[in-house]
């Protein structure tokens, strides 16, 4: 079976148009939606009307959760002051903009969602604000994924796409301290962990929109890069009186504010 | 008008050439052999309170006389005294000027300008042509300055604002440079010009500014087209740090320096 995963879509509606439109083509039997369907893009309304209507199974991202809870960044989401300016902006103009049944539905959004052996998430199982970068520690990457009790999870978040393999290997791990601690040791199977990069905000230097089809039964991944009408997005951005340079930043495929690219850090909340 | 008298004539160089071209890189460069500074001048008139390239030349050449705008009879005042008068005179301005400048004066004038650029004015104007920069300017170009003293510029966003001013994100820009004071009271200077390998912000040899806001200067210049003027000086102040985190910032960096000391 070959499903189709997308993530970050950030109220482009152009750009999921034009996915929704590819993944048709490219007959997948489902679609999984982990997250931040709203913020910087123009149009949060009917992307999440899309997504309802189609009845995308979909967990909840940061930018989702802050619409309903209020802006709740932490140190892992903006790497400059700038860019947390830019991204309060964005969010004072997104809450302003949903309307309450699109809030409502955001509102009740899981955290993961789980198919079989796959599990996804928007950032990591621990937090939505913490990105699982394709350096990040392979230890660490590793109990993300053994913690969702899966072995395939895919994410979205960094606005990148990657697939990494984690290969089969064996863990010690010491419970407990001093005199009283037990060695554990055992074997990990192999694990994999998928970013499927963003639909509405990429960040890879090009505009275009990208996802992932995956094949439950070859276990093949495909990273899509699909091209659209960027252009129309930038235009309606300028006409709802967002920030220019979120335009500016999409046409570069730059996101909309900035980027988080420490693969040492990770979220302790 | 004003009439000096001269003891001794010094050596004065007028230095003038297309915006980025390597004016003031051309002054370094003769002030690399000489020993000592303090009895060479530097005057660039037209630069307002944006004194990047005084500030460059200060921090390079302590000692050194450096004069700008405000400061004319001064600096007038200072030629009888000194061994060699350097005058940058910036694309703004009017070559015809120099002269009414220095009236009764014997200079020297040399034009800095990108190899392609033939039968200019400055072919006109100057004795001298070094080959500098392969600049790319254009006619419709305007200039845009801030003076940005006393704030402190948060470096991650200080590196993110330059590469969306030196990728056009505010109109099509030629040239571009700056002076900041950063978090860890640190002075950078920022160098752009379009056409030649974009240079890593500079350190500037200046003390690290670590007790409040920095009184020092500070500031942006920026040459080009369809420059969104608004929005650049909005960007550079969204990129400044409030006084809590200024004083965050310096009590973090002293205490850094301070078990640095100790060990």
């Amino acid at each position: 079976m070959k499903i189709a995963v997308i993530s970050c879509i950030h109220g482009n509606y152009e750009a999921l148009d034009a996915v929704l439109l590819d993944i048709d083509q490219h007959s997948c039997e489902k679609i999984f939606c982990v997250g931040d369907l709203v913020g910087y893009g123009p149009h949060p309304n009917a992307v999440v009307a899309q997504i309802r209507s189609l009845d995308i199974p979909t967990c909840v991202g940061c930018w989702d959760e802050d619409i309903v809870e209020g802006l709740n960044a932490c140190d892992c989401s903006y790497p400059s002051l700038l860019a947390e300016k830019r991204g309060i902006q964005a969010h004072e103009w997104t809450n302003k903009e949903i309307n309450p049944e699109n809030r409502e539905f955001l509102a009740n959004l899981p955290h993961s969602l789980k198919e079989g052996n796959l599990a996804f998430v928007h950032g990591s199982p621990h937090s939505n604000h913490e990105y699982l970068l394709p350096q990040l520690d392979a230890f660490v990457a590793l109990e993300r994924v053994i913690s969702t009790d899966s072995d395939v999870l895919f994410c979205g978040h960094t606005h990148v796409p990657y697939a990494r393999t984690l290969d089969a290997g064996q863990l010690q791990i010491s419970v407990g301290r001093g005199e009283k601690a037990q060695e554990i040791t055992f074997t990990s199977p192999l694990k994999r962990i998928v970013n499927v990069g963003s639909v509405g905000e990429p960040r890879h230097g090009r505009p275009n929109a990208t996802y992932v089809i995956y094949d439950t039964d070859t276990q093949e991944v495909k990273l899509r890069e699909i091209p659209y009408d960027y252009q129309k997005t930038c235009a309606a951005i300028i006409e709802k009186g967002l920030p220019a340079i979120f335009a500016w930043r999409l046409a570069h495929g730059l996101e909309y504010a900035e980027r988080a690219d420490d693969p040492t850090h990770v979220c302790t909340r | 008008m004003i009439i000096i008298t001269f003891m001794s004539v010094p050596n004065i160089i007028v230095v003038a050439g297309s915006s980025g071209a390597g004016k003031t890189t051309w002054v370094c460069q003769q002030m690399r052999d000489i020993a000592d500074v303090e009895k060479i001048i530097y005057y660039s008139p037209g630069t307002g309170a944006v004194t990047v390239d005084q500030t460059r030349i200060a921090s390079k050449f302590p000692g050194m006389q450096i004069f700008g705008d405000g400061q004319q009879v001064e600096f007038l005042n200072q030629i009888p005294k000194a061994d060699a008068v350097y005058i940058e005179w910036g694309f703004y301005l009017e070559l015809g000027s120099v002269a009414q400048l220095l009236e009764n004066l014997t200079y020297r004038t040399i034009a800095v300008l990108p190899p392609d650029l033939k039968d200019s004015e400055y072919h006109a104007w100057a004795k001298e042509i070094v080959r500098g920069a392969p600049t790319q300017s254009s006619t419709g170009e305007t200039l845009w300055r801030a003076a940005s003293n006393g704030q402190v510029i948060d470096e991650n966003s200080l590196e993110e604002f330059w590469y969306e001013i030196t990728h056009d994100a505010y109109g099509i820009v030629t040239r571009a440079k700056g002076i900041f004071d950063v978090n860890d009271g640190r002075s950078l200077y920022c160098d752009f010009v379009a056409g030649v390998p974009q240079t890593d912000f500079l350190e500037l040899d200046l003390p690290r500014y670590l007790e409040g806001r920095p009184q020092r200067f500070s500031g942006l210049e920026v040459v080009g087209e369809n420059l969104d003027k608004a929005t650049l000086r909005q960007t550079l102040s969204d990129c400044c740090l409030s006084d809590a985190a200024i004083l965050q910032y310096q009590q973090q960096v002293k205490e850094i320096l301070l078990e640095g000391e100790k060990v």
